[in-house]
C-alpha cells in the first residue's frame, strides 16, 4: 500500500470522526461532502478515502452519544442508552475507550467477512449475460421494498423519481437526447454524485438552519481509557454478539448499522449475566452496539462490490466514488480493477488501525468542534459543497442542480419519502434500461429471453420473493 | 380540509408523471432505435409513477395515517427558502465577483442568517474562511475558479 493511500486512510478516518461527532452529519453526508474533492485523485486513493470516512464516522458518532446524549450518527443511538449513563457516573473516558476498541474489533471482523465473501459471490456473477444484468438491476431495485421505512408506496415514488432522473441525457441505444430541455449541460445526463450531495448534504443544511443548536460537551472526565484485561473479559461476549448481528445486517440491503446496533444491544442484554445493569450504565451496552455498527461498515460493502447493489446510504455514496473514476462495482470490478479492490481491503485495514490511534488523540479537537457555533458549521459546510461541486467540472450549472436536489430532498423529508430508493433509481437506472433493451435486441423483441436465461430467471424470482415478503410484512404491520 | 401527507405526495407524483409523459412525446425518433425506442422505458416509468401516486392519494383519503416524514412549522420552511435564496445569490455573484469574494460573502451571509452575531469577528472569520477555501481549491488542487470581472482581474 502506497504512502498516499495510507494518508488517505488517515485523512478519511479523521474527517469521519469529526463528521460523525457532529449531530446531523451522518456518515453518508460526511462522505458526500468529500466526494467532489476525489475527482483529481487516483481511484484507489479516492475509494480508500471515502471508505475510511465511513469507518471513522461510526466511532465519531459515539462521542456526542456518550458525552451529551445526542447520537452523532443514527447508528450511535443505541450507544446513548448506557454510554451517557456511564458519563453521568464520571466514566465517560471508560465508555469512549470501550466504544473505540469495540469499533476496532467490529471493523476488523467485518473486513475479514468482506474479503472472504465478496470475491466468490462476484465470480458467480461473472457469467452474467444482458438479461441477467437486467435482472440483477431489478433485484437491486426490489431492495427498495425493505428500504422504504414502512411505506412501500412512498419508496416506489422515490424509486420512480430516481429512475426518471437516470433517463435524462442521451439515450443509451439510439443516441437521441431525452429530457434535456435544449440544454447542452444535460446531454451527458445527471451524475449520481450531484443527486447524492443535494439529497444528503444540502437538504440537511436546509433543515438544520431552523433547528435549535445541540448541547455543549464538557472536556471534564473525558480522558480516554482503554479497557484492561478485566474489562476485556466482560466485553468480549457482547462484542461477539455485535459481530454476528452486524455481519447479518450488513450484508442484508436496507438493514444497516442502526438496526444492527439496536439488535446487538438487545441480544447482549438477553445473554448478559447482569441484564439489570443495562440502561443504567452497562459497559456491555456500549460494546455490543459499537461492535455491530462497525462490522456493518465493511459487510455493507459485500453486495456493493460483488453485485453492484448499494444496500445503504453510505454504500451508495461509495458507489458514487467508484463511478466518478469510471469504475463500476460488481463482478467485473475484480477483473478490470483488482488493484482498486486490493487497495480498498488494505485501506480498510489501515483505517481501522488508524481509527484506534486517531481516537486516542482526537477527542479534544472533537469536543472543540462539537462546541463550535452551529451557524458557522452550516456556513462552512455549504461553502464546501458549493466549492467542491463547482470544482468537478467548473460548472455553475452543476451547483444549481445540487441546490435543486437539495430542495427535492427537503421536500421528500417533509413528505416522508425515503432517500435511498431515489439514489438506487439513479445509479441502477442506466444498467436496467440498457440491459433490458439490449436483451430485447438479442431476442428480436421476445420477452421470453428473461425466463430462458437461468440466472436471469433466478434473480427475477428472488426479486419477486423479496418484494412479496416486504408487502406481506407491511400489510401485517398495518 | 387539510390534505394528508399521502394525498399531497400522491397528487405531486401524478402531476410529475403527467409532465414527464408529456415530455416523452417530444423525444425524437431515430433510425438507429430499437423496438422499445428512446421513449419506451420513460413511458413505463411515467405509468408506474402515476399508479403509485394514485394509490398513495387513495390511501391518504381512505386511511389517513401520520406515518413517515416529520412536521416542521411553517416558519422553518421560510427559513429554508431564505437560505436557498442566499445560495442562489452566491451562484449569481460567482462570475461577477469571483470565487474568493463570493465565498467570503456566502460564509458571512449564511452565518449571519443562521444566527451568528454580526460584527468584526464575523467578518474576520468569513474572510479567513474564504482564504482557506481559496488556498485549498486554487493553490492546492489547482482548480480554475472564477476570477470575476474586477478591473485588476
Amino acid at each position: 500500500m502506497g504512502l498516499s493511500t495510507l494518508a488517505a486512510a488517515l485523512a478519511g478516518v479523521v474527517w469521519g470522526i469529526f463528521g460523525g461527532a457532529l449531530p446531523g452529519i451522518s456518515p453518508s453526508i460526511a462522505m458526500a461532502l468529500l466526494l467532489p474533492l476525489t475527482y483529481g485523485m487516483e481511484p484507489v486513493v479516492a475509494i480508500v478515502l471515502l471508505a475510511s470516512v465511513y469507518v471513522g464516522a461510526e466511532y465519531g458518532g459515539s462521542i456526542p452519544a456518550i458525552l451529551i446524549r445526542t447520537p452523532g450518527t443514527n447508528s450511535a443511538a443505541a450507544t446513548t442508552l448506557d454510554g451517557y449513563e456511564l458519563a453521568r457516573q464520571g466514566r465517560a473516558g471508560e465508555a469512549l475507550g470501550i466504544s473505540l476498541v469495540s469499533g476496532l474489533v467490529g471493523g476488523l471482523f467485518g473486513l475479514a467477512v468482506l474479503v472472504l465473501a465478496t470475491e466468490p459471490l462476484a465470480s458467480v456473477a461473472l457469467a452474467f449475460t444482458p438479461p441477467a444484468y437486467f435482472a440483477l438491476g431489478v433485484l437491486g431495485l426490489s431492495v427498495i421494498a425493505s428500504l422504504s421505512g414502512g411505506s412501500l408506496l412512498r419508496g416506489l415514488v422515490g424509486a420512480f423519481l430516481g429512475l426518471m432522473v437516470a433517463t435524462v441525457g442521451t439515450d443509451p441505444v439510439s443516441g437521441v437526447p431525452r429530457f434535456t430541455f435544449g440544454s447542452p449541460d444535460l446531454l451527458g445526463g445527471i451524475r449520481p454524485i450531484l443527486v447524492m450531495v443535494g439529497l444528503f448534504a444540502v437538504a440537511e443544511m436546509l433543515e438544520q438552519v431552523s433547528l435549535p443548536g445541540w448541547d455543549k460537551a464538557s472536556a471534564r472526565d473525558t480522558r480516554l481509557r482503554l479497557p484492561g484485561a478485566a474489562m476485556w473479559k466482560r466485553i468480549w461476549r457482547p462484542q461477539a454478539i455485535g459481530c454476528a448481528i452486524g455481519t447479518f445486517e450488513g450484508v442484508t440491503p436496507g438493514a444497516g448499522g442502526t438496526v444492527a446496533a439496536f439488535m446487538a444491544y438487545n441480544e447482549a442484554r438477553r445473554w448478559s449475566a447482569k441484564p439489570d445493569e443495562f440502561g443504567k450504565g452497562s459497559v456491555e451496552g456500549v460494546a455490543a452496539p459499537e461492535a455491530a455498527n462497525n462490522v456493518v461498515t465493511a459487510t455493507a460493502l459485500v453486495p456493493l462490490l460483488s453485485l453492484g447493489i448499494p444496500g445503504s446510504n453510505s454504500a451508495a455514496v461509495l458507489l458514487g466514488g467508484f463511478l466518478v473514476h469510471g469504475l463500476v462495482p460488481g463482478p467485473m470490478l475484480f477483473q478490470k480493477a483488482p488493484d482498486v479492490v486490493a487497495g480498498l481491503y488494505a485501506g480498510l485495514f489501515a483505517a481501522n488501525i488508524l481509527m484506534l490511534l486517531a481516537g486516542l488523540v482526537i477527542l479534544t479537537p472533537c469536543i472543540w468542534l462539537v462546541n463550535r457555533p452551529k451557524h458557522w458549521l452550516i456556513a462552512f459546510i455549504l461553502a464546501l459543497v458549493c466549492s467542491g461541486v463547482y470544482a468537478i467540472e467548473q460548472s455553475a450549472f452543476d451547483v444549481g442542480l445540487v441546490l435543486g436536489f437539495g430542495v427535492v430532498g427537503y421536500a421528500m423529508r417533509r413528505l416522508g419519502v425515503p432517500v435511498l430508493p431515489v439514489v438506487l433509481g439513479v445509479v441502477l437506472g442506466f444498467m436496467v434500461e440498457s440491459n433490458y433493451r439490449r436483451s430485447l435486441v438479442l431476442s428480436g423483441g421476445d420477452h421470453a429471453i428473461f425466463a430462458e436465461d437461468p440466472v436471469s430467471l433466478g434473480l427475477l424470482v428472488a426479486a419477486a420473493a423479496m418484494t412479496a415478503w416486504s408487502i406481506y410484512r407491511e400489510a401485517r404491520r398495518q | 380540509m387539510r390534505l394528508s401527507r399521502d394525498t399531497l405526495l400522491g397528487i405531486a407524483a401524478v402531476a410529475l408523471a403527467g409532465a414527464y409523459w408529456h415530455e416523452t412525446t417530444g423525444i425524437q425518433r431515430s433510425l438507429l432505435s430499437d423496438e422499445v425506442g428512446a421513449d419506451g422505458v420513460p413511458r413505463l416509468l411515467a405509468a408506474g409513477m402515476a399508479i403509485s401516486g394514485l394509490a398513495l392519494a387513495l390511501r391518504g383519503v381512505l386511511a389517513p395515517a401520520p406515518a413517515g416524514g416529520d412536521e416542521l412549522p411553517l416558519r422553518a420552511h421560510f427559513r429554508a427558502a431564505g437560505l436557498l435564496a442566499i445560495l442562489a445569490l452566491y451562484l449569481a455573484a460567482l462570475p461577477v465577483a469571483g470565487y474568493a469574494a463570493s465565498i467570503a460573502g456566502l460564509l458571512a451571509a449564511v452565518a449571519a442568517y443562521a444566527g451568528a452575531p454580526r460584527g468584526v469577528a464575523m467578518a474576520a472569520t468569513a474572510v479567513a474562511g474564504a482564504v482557506a477555501f481559496w488556498a485549498m481549491f486554487v493553490l492546492l488542487l489547482g482548480v480554475p475558479m472564477p476570477r470575476g470581472t474586477w478591473p485588476w482581474g
